[in-house]
């Protein structure tokens, strides 16, 4: 079996080892059940075989042997599956980094969205994820000391933006003035939902903001109010910003006006045992995941 | 733990105003598919009764569509109000009318047919007008499915969740009911409210029904 040091390896964990040995031991393994297989097909034919013509039997080879095909195939892939719960904001940049792993890796990556808040939530009841990306620190470190925590990294920045339907400026003071509606996540359970409460509460001359919000759970909510045009403006992730259809003005918010969105991802103590999640857990971290990430709009790491 | 009182007020007054508003429309329909031979009947009832099947995701996209002001409807309502319909209680009501439609006229429906045709034309043949033979012949003998309809109506909107978290905007004291409090509450891993609404829903809920059942035995048992 070929096995194949990726360049983003950085060879800190052992799988390496690993890997080279499950090759070994599933070859083994195949090739043991095929002629175990073998001998039980001729035992088959000979006790048949008098009753069977030639085509029958040429038939019955021609099936037999796809099995076989089948079988190997099976025995040689060792593709593991590892479950990976996003924080919505992420969800796009990481739907382009599981395909790209994928085709690289040969593993599966199941991704489940959610806000941080909630996927939070569900990680302390028992949810059966290998990884957490994660919009925010402060959920990784509880998770951390809780001794859910297998290793924690920081893996991008998260930007926000304003994004206001239409052509008016994109401003915050615009939403004030005109009373425009104003969607934001969950301040709760979303880390954007937070920073644009911090932005909000900077804009000068205007702190009723009451009138003018609605909450989506997850940042995803939140720019679907937007899309509907249920809400005219919201504060959102830039990275999703090519998910925009619709004629509207965008505002980088100043980086200045609220906390670093350090956005922390999480190897679980359940996926540490598994290979895909420990390869895609370096991989995020690696200098393809990282372009990729950059490349979404996402502040990332020296 | 959060204010517990503004979701519970709220929620309330949602499953009030939507059953008085919901039993008005519910009446003169069930009373139509309960008498009528129209071939389209099939088509009204099948219609009424989709709540019950569509999941409340189904029902959320198509009304935050609905409302949104591209739509005529949500464009009207923005333009006399100058709010919109998601994220606003009239919204919520609106949604609940639609989702809670077939536990009003389902009962009503029943009820209406078994007052008969009977009784109807005995109280034509006395000279009352229709309506008021609806009124003081078909309605009392009708008041114990009048009733299920307006409790189950009640109840039902009282624990509306999916449709809420879709249209909704999670707005304290507008939109964001009990149901949504509790979601909120999980999430955020506030047990204590949670337990407290959703043991007071879960009790209220078995206290209505018992009470529903009570009065249905009660009523077949006057009646024998």
């Amino acid at each position: 079996m070929d096995v194949r040091l990726p360049e983003w390896r950085n060879g800190r964990r052992s799988g390496f080892k690993i890997r080279r040995l499950h090759g070994r031991e599933s070859s083994i393994l195949s090739s043991g059940t095929s002629s175990l297989l073998t001998l039980a097909f001729h035992a088959c034919a000979r006790s048949i075989g008098r009753r069977m013509n030639g085509a029958r039997m040429l038939y019955f080879r021609t099936i037999f042997s796809t099995l076989m095909l089948i079988f190997a195939a099976l025995g040689g892939v060792r593709a593991e599956t590892a479950t990976v719960a996003v924080a919505t904001n992420f969800l796009t940049t990481a739907e382009l980094l599981v395909e790209a792993f994928e085709k690289e890796s040969g593993h599966q990556i199941v991704l489940v969205p959610g806000s941080t808040g909630k996927l939070y939530a569900q990680i302390l009841n028992g949810a059966p994820f290998d990884i957490f990306l994660a919009a925010d620190a402060d959920r990784p470190e509880a998770l951390e000391r809780e001794g859910l925590a297998n290793a924690r990294d920081l893996y991008a920045f998260g930007r926000l933006v304003l994004l206001v339907r239409g052509a008016r400026e994109a401003s915050l003071e615009t939403i004030a003035s005109d009373r425009l509606r104003l969607a934001i996540a969950n301040p709760e359970l979303a880390p954007y939902g937070a920073a644009a409460q911090q932005v909000l509460g900077a804009v000068r001359g205007f702190d009723d903001w009451d009138a003018n919000l609605v909450y989506g759970e997850d940042i995803g909510q939140t720019m679907s109010f937007v899309a509907t045009r249920n809400a005219d403006a919201g504060l959102l992730a830039l990275s999703q910003m090519p998910l925009v259809r619709f004629r509207s003005q965008q505002f980088l918010i100043p980086e200045d006006l609220y906390r670093p969105i350090r956005q922390e991802a999480v190897l679980l103590d359940r996926g540490a045992s598994n290979e895909a999640a420990r390869i895609f857990y370096d991989y995020i971290r690696s200098p393809p995941g990282i372009r990729l990430i950059d490349a979404a709009g996402y502040g990332v790491p020296e | 733990m959060s204010d517990l009182v503004t979701p519970v007020w709220l929620s309330l007054q949602l499953a009030g105003v939507t059953t008085l508003i919901l039993l008005v429309i519910a009446m003169p329909l069930a009373w139509w598919l309960a008498r009528t031979e129209n071939r389209f009947r099939p088509l009204i009832e099948a219609l009424t009764a989709l709540p019950l099947v569509l999941p409340p995701t189904v029902l959320g996209f198509y009304l935050l569509l609905l409302f949104s002001p591209d739509s005529a409807l949500g464009g009207a309502f923005l333009r006399v109000t100058g709010d919109t319909l998601a994220f606003s209680f009239t919204g919520l009501v609106l949604a609940s009318i639609l989702y809670s439609m077939p536990f009003a006229v389902q009962p009503l429906q029943t009820a209406f047919h078994a007052v008969g045709q009977g009784a109807m034309e005995a109280a034509a043949t006395l000279g009352a007008s229709r309506f008021d033979a609806f009124r003081s012949v078909a309605l009392p003998l009708a008041r114990r499915g009048l009733l299920t309809a307006g409790v189950l109506t009640f109840a039902h909107t009282l624990g509306e969740f999916g449709v809420v978290l879709m249209v909704g905007g999670s707005i304290p004291g507008k939109t964001r009911v009990i149901s949504i409090e509790i979601y909120s509450a999980v999430e955020t891993l506030d047990y204590q409210t949670a337990h407290v609404l959703s043991g007071g829903l879960l009790v209220f809920s078995f206290v209505v029904l018992t009470v529903v059942y009570m009065l249905n035995h009660r009523g077949v048992r006057l009646a024998g």
